[in-house]
C-alpha cells in the first residue's frame, strides 16, 4: 500500500522538503563530478581521506585552496582520532619520545647513517588495532597524510632523512598527530 | 679474505653492500644502498633474522638490543631465494670480511637458495635465468683476477650443468647453509665461532666483545672460586685423578655461557654432511635441460572475485542503502562468455558488493580497483585485510556505492592478488594503477575482473 500524500498536512510537507533536500545533497556529494570552478569534488576528497593511498592531484589542490583545506581538516577530524594531541608535548627541547593516546613515537638516530633517523610508532593499547594512516595537522589546517605499512608486533618503523619535512612534523610539538579510523 | 656477496635474481646480481647493527630499533630492515628507501623483502628479512623463528640471531648472536640494517645495491621485491646469500653475508660480516662496494676484495660469491630453520638449503625458482643474468658481471670479475664462486641448492644442481660457465668460475650445489661456511673459509660452526677471537666487523663487534668479556670475567670468577675451594680443603687435591688436567682458562670461559644460554641443538640427520656431501661438486653435463621451474603460486588456483549488484528492498531507495539503513538485496552477476561483467544502473542499482576469496594455501590478499571511467564512492574504506598485510581465513566482502544519477558508464577492473606470505606495500600500490610487473615477477596469483556499469 502506497502512503497517501496530503498537501494540506504541513508536517508531511516539511518532512518531504527535508527528504528531498537530503537526497539532493546526497546526489551532489556522491556524483563525483567536480563542482563549478574546478574545485575538487567531495567524493574525491572523501576517498582521499579514507583510503591509505596518496593522490598527488588532491594534495596539489589542498596546497592551493585554503577553503578546501579547511573542509579537509574537518573531514579528517571526523574520520580520525587523536593520537598525539597538542596538549601532550615533550618537556625537553630534544625530543626522542612523544607520548600519545595509546601510542608512543620513538626517534632513534641511525648509527649507520647519521643523516637518518628511525621513527618507531608503537601502539601501546592492545584493544585498538594499529592505524594504517596517520594525519599530521598543523595550525594552518595542513594535514599531511602518512600511509603506514602493516604493524609488526604492534610497531611500525619508518626511516627518514633528518632533513625531511615528515620527520620535522613528527617531532614538532605543534603538530597534532591523528590516526585514521 | 675480503669477499663480495651477490644475491642471484632474474634481473641480475644484487650485491649485499653492508650489514649494520642498529641499537634501539624495533625490526631489521633492508635498505636500498645507504638511502632511506626500504626494500620490500624487509619483513621477510626481519623474520629470517629475529629470534626465535629466525636463524641469524640464533646462529651468529648474541647481539646488542636492536636490529640489523642490511643494504643492497638494488631492490628485491619478493621471495626467499636471497636467504642463502644473506646468511653467508652475515657470516662474513661477523668476521669483518664482507666487502662493501668501494672496498678492495679478493673473492666474489654468488648465491641463491632458501635456508630453513635447520639450516637446510631449499630449492628456488628461475635459477637458469638468474645465472644467465649474472654471467657477464661474474665473468668480468673472474677476468679481473677475482675468485668467483657460484652456490645453488642441491635441488637446482641441474641448472649449473646447463649454464655453460666459464672455466674460471667455480660452481657448487649445497645442501646445508652451515657447511657452506667451511666452503667459503669462514670459521667453524657459526654459533661456536662467535666465541672466537677472529676479527669482527665493527657493526657487530660491540655485542660479541662485550659478551665475550662477560664470559671471560665469569670464567675467571669460577677459577678463583675453584682455587679457593681447593685451598679450603673441600676438594682434596688427591681426589683429582692424575690424568685429568685442570681445564685451561680458555675452556672454562667457553663452557660458561653454555649453562647460562643453552645452545640451539644442531641436530645432525641421516642425510646431513656425514652421509651426503654438503657441498657437492657438479660435473658439467652436456645435454641436460633444466626442467621448467614452477613457483608454488603458479600451481595453486587463483583467488576468486564475486561481484553482486545491490538493489534497494521494496519501498526503500538507494540513499537508504548508501547510508546503511537498508542492507538491500544482493544479486550475484555472472561473467559474459568473454569473461567480462556488465550491469545496467537503471535507477535502482545502488552499490556493488565484492566477495573476495584467496587461493588455497595463500591467506594474504591485496585488492585494488583500477578506475577506467566514471566514479564510485567508498563509504567504507577497503578492508585492511585486502592490503596484503594480514592473513585471512574466510572470504572478505566490501561494498562500493554508485552515484545516484550516472551520467557516464562506470568501468573498472578489480585486481586481486593472493600469496602465501605478506604482500609488500609497493605491489599493492602498483596494483592500483594496473601495473602487474612486480606481482608477476614475484610469482603471485592474480585475478582480474573487468566490469562495466552502464547508466
Amino acid at each position: 500500500m502506497n502512503p497517501k500524500f496530503d498537501p494540506s498536512d504541513r508536517q508531511t510537507v516539511e518532512n518531504g522538503r527535508r527528504l528531498f533536500g537530503a537526497f539532493h545533497r546526497l546526489e551532489q556529494l556522491t556524483s563525483g563530478d567536480s563542482p563549478h570552478g574546478g574545485r575538487l569534488s567531495f567524493a574525491r576528497l572523501y576517498a582521499y581521506v579514507r583510503e591509505s593511498e596518496t593522490d598527488a592531484d588532491v594534495e596539489a589542490a589542498l596546497k592551493d585552496d585554503a577553503s578546501l583545506r579547511a573542509d579537509y581538516r574537518r573531514l579528517v577530524e571526523k574520520v580520525s582520532a587523536p593520537l598525539i594531541p597538542l596538549a601532550i608535548a615533550a618537556d625537553t627541547g630534544e625530543v626522542s619520545v612523544r607520548e600519545g593516546v595509546g601510542c608512543r613515537l620513538h626517534f632513534v638516530p641511525s648509527s649507520a647513517e647519521p643523516s637518518q633517523t628511525y621513527v618507531i610508532v608503537e601502539f601501546t593499547e592492545q584493544s585498538s588495532a594499529p592505524a594504517s594512516t596517520l594525519f599530521l595537522c598543523d595550525q594552518f589546517d595542513n594535514c599531511r597524510k602518512v600511509p603506514l605499512e602493516a604493524a609488526r608486533d604492534g610497531k611500525v618503523q619508518l626511516l627518514l632523512e633528518n632533513s625531511s619535512d615528515l620527520l620535522a612534523r613528527l617531532m614538532d610539538k605543534d603538530t597534532e598527530i591523528r590516526r585514521g579510523l | 679474505m675480503k669477499t663480495r656477496i651477490y644475491i642471484g635474481t632474474p634481473s641480475g646480481p644484487v650485491q649485499v653492500e653492508r650489514i649494520w647493527r642498529e641499537e634501539g630499533i624495533a625490526e631489521s630492515m633492508v635498505c636500498l644502498k645507504r638511502t632511506t628507501e626500504i626494500v620490500p623483502i624487509g619483513a621477510g628479512y626481519d623474520a629470517f633474522v629475529k629470534r626465535p623463528s629466525g636463524i641469524i640471531e640464533r646462529e651468529f648472536g648474541p647481539f646488542e638490543a636492536g636490529a640489523f640494517r642490511l643494504e643492497l645495491a638494488a631492490s628485491i621485491n619478493q621471495g626467499k631465494s636471497w636467504q642463502l646469500a644473506v646468511f653467508a653475508a652475515h657470516a662474513l660480516a661477523r668476521d669483518g670480511l664482507l666487502a662493501g662496494p668501494d672496498e678492495a676484495f679478493e673473492r666474489a660469491l654468488w648465491l641463491t637458495g632458501q635456508v630453513d630453520n635447520d639450516l637446510k638449503v631449499g630449492g628456488v625458482t628461475q635459477v637458469p635465468e638468474k645465472i644467465h643474468a649474472a654471467l657477464d658481471e661474474l665473468d668480468a670479475l673472474a677476468k679481473a683476477g677475482k675468485q668467483v664462486v657460484i652456490y645453488v641448492p642441491e635441488e637446482n644442481a641441474q641448472a649449473l650443468a646447463g649454464a655453460s660457465l666459464p672455466p674460471a668460475i667455480e660452481a657448487h650445489a649445497v645442501t646445508t647453509a652451515a657447511n657452506i661456511l667451511d666452503a667459503i673459509g669462514t670459521s667453524s660452526p657459526p654459533h661456536a665461532a662467535a666465541t672466537q677471537t677472529a676479527g669482527v666487523d665493527r657493526s657487530t663487534a660491540p655485542a660479541v666483545d662485550r659478551h665475550r668479556h662477560k664470559r671471560a670475567a665469569l670464567g675467571f670468577v669460577f677459577l678463583i672460586l675453584g682455587a679457593a675451594v681447593v685451598a679450603a680443603g673441600v676438594i682434596l687435591p688427591g681426589q683429582l685423578t692424575e690424568d685429568k688436567t685442570v681445564p685451561p682458562a680458555a675452556e672454562a670461559i667457553q663452557e660458561t655461557p653454555a649453562a647460562a644460554e643453552p645452545e640451539p641443538a644442531p641436530e645432525p640427520e641421516a642425510t646431513s654432511a656425514a652421509v651426503a656431501p654438503a657441498v657437492a661438486e657438479v660435473e658439467p653435463v652436456a645435454e641436460v635441460t633444466p626442467p621448467p621451474e614452477t613457483a608454488p603460486a603458479d600451481i595453486a588456483s587463483a583467488p576468486d572475485i564475486s561481484i553482486s549488484e545491490v538493489h534497494p528492498t521494496t519501498g526503500s531507495g538507494c540513499p537508504a542503502v548508501h547510508f546503511g539503513a537498508d542492507r538491500g538485496v544482493t544479486v550475484e552477476i555472472s561473467a559474459t562468455p568473454a569473461g567480462d561483467f556488465t550491469s545496467a544502473a537503471a535507477g535502482d542499482l545502488c552499490a556493488l558488493e565484492f566477495t573476495l576469496a584467496p587461493a588455497p594455501g595463500q591467506p594474504y590478499m591485496a585488492a585494488a580497483i583500477e578506475l577506467l571511467s566514471g566514479r564510485y564512492v567508498a563509504n567504507d574504506p577497503m578492508p585492511t585485510a585486502l592490503r596484503g598485510g594480514q592473513p585471512i581465513s574466510a572470504p572478505v566482502t566490501w561494498r562500493i556505492n554508485l552515484p545516484l544519477r550516472m551520467k557516464a558508464p562506470f568501468e573498472y577492473k578489480m585486481h586481486l592478488v593472493s600469496a602465501a606470505r605478506e604482500i609488500p606495500g609497493d605491489i599493492y600500490r602498483s596494483l592500483k594503477i594496473g601495473d602487474f610487473t612486480a606481482a608477476d615477477q614475484s610469482g603471485l596469483s592474480i585475478t582480474t575482473a573487468h566490469h562495466t556499469v552502464s547508466p
